[in-house]
């Protein structure tokens, strides 16, 4: 009798474990948001969501009217090896440095596909997973008093989960 | 006579853009004819050039691409980082070992900081702006503790 409750004990202890180690897991998935700052409106036939209320009071500093989400990518981080998400116009490759650093390295891609490295920043992993919010941008080439950035966070977790 | 097309052509055209716009050459002939001889023509050709005469004598004023408080901290933290490196030159009060003193922890903060460098951590930025000095182009970095946000705005 006191074997089987053991046993249990050890089974209760694991699935515990396993659990704890879903979650801790779920928390390394980063969601990459190339988003259009603008003081124009959505441009007819492209049906942008409109960035989350949340974050667009992160952006609070910048002074843009309409923020649009143009392409959103969840990438899980949770391995050694960079991972890339590649957001149309740009890319970003992401690490867990395993230093409590993640690594986020910013790519233009251009029209044949190939990527030019922009810029290396880096952000403790711990402000991301406590709600921080990362912001690489610049204002657009192409259009005047645009801007464009890419927003990281963590990614929600996934419905049903 | 005046549609909205033709508006545009004859702008082109006031423009010298009209190449530059897929016509044929009949139509450009046309266009060529009606901006030179058609009254209605002639005067909204007028009205743009004068126009654009106007806008270049007088350019617009262009606004900072940033909230009015992320554009002033980021002269404040110039300023303060300037004075920060002034009060570094600044002699030492009372001298004599303290002389000594300075430079050797100057130094040993030179050791610290190349030895996490080498190691691969990152010094974490204070609340403000820096800048990322590096041979990658010019950024500048804001964060904010309190609201969790760090921004890296490329030049």
């Amino acid at each position: 009798m006191k074997f089987l409750s053991a046993r249990k004990a050890v089974v209760g202890l694991l699935l515990v474990g396993f659990s704890l180690t879903s979650a801790w897991a779920g928390e390394y998935k980063l969601r990459s948001q190339l988003v259009w700052g603008t003081d124009g409106e959505k441009p007819d036939g492209k049906d942008l969501p409109e960035l989350d209320a949340k974050l667009k009071g992160k952006l609070s500093h910048f002074r843009w009217k309409n923020y649009w989400v143009v392409k959103s990518e969840d990438t899980d981080v949770s391995g050694a090896e960079a991972k890339k998400a590649t957001l149309g116009k740009c890319a970003v490759e992401l690490r867990d440095t395993g230093k409590g650093q993640l690594e986020v390295k910013l790519f233009n891609v251009d029209k044949d596909g190939k990527l030019k490295h922009l810029r290396t920043v880096t952000e403790p992993m711990e402000k991301l997973q406590k709600g921080g919010t990362l912001i690489v941008g610049g204002d657009s080439k192409d259009t005047w008093n645009d801007a464009w950035m890419v927003v990281i966070t963590v990614a929600p977790p996934a419905a049903g989960r | 006579m005046k549609t909205n097309e033709l508006n545009l052509e004859l702008q082109a055209w006031a423009d010298g853009q009209l190449d530059q716009l897929d016509l044929t050459p009949a139509r450009r002939a046309e266009i060529e004819r009606l901006a030179t001889s058609d009254p209605a023509a002639r005067e909204l050709v007028a009205g743009l050039r004068s126009m654009s005469a106007v806008l270049k004598a007088n350019p617009p004023e262009y606004t900072v691409p940033a909230a009015r408080e992320f554009y002033w901290s980021q002269i404040q933290r110039r300023i303060d980082a300037a004075e920060r490196a002034e009060s570094r030159v600044a002699p030492a009060p009372g001298g004599g070992w303290l002389r000594w003193l300075l430079p050797v922890c100057g130094l040993a903060a030179v050791v610290i900081g190349l030895a996490l460098a080498r190691n691969g951590k990152t010094l974490g930025q204070p609340e403000g702006l820096a800048d990322f000095g590096s041979d990658e182009s010019g950024a500048v970095v804001f964060r904010s503790e309190s609201e969790g946000v760090t921004i890296c705005w490329l030049d």
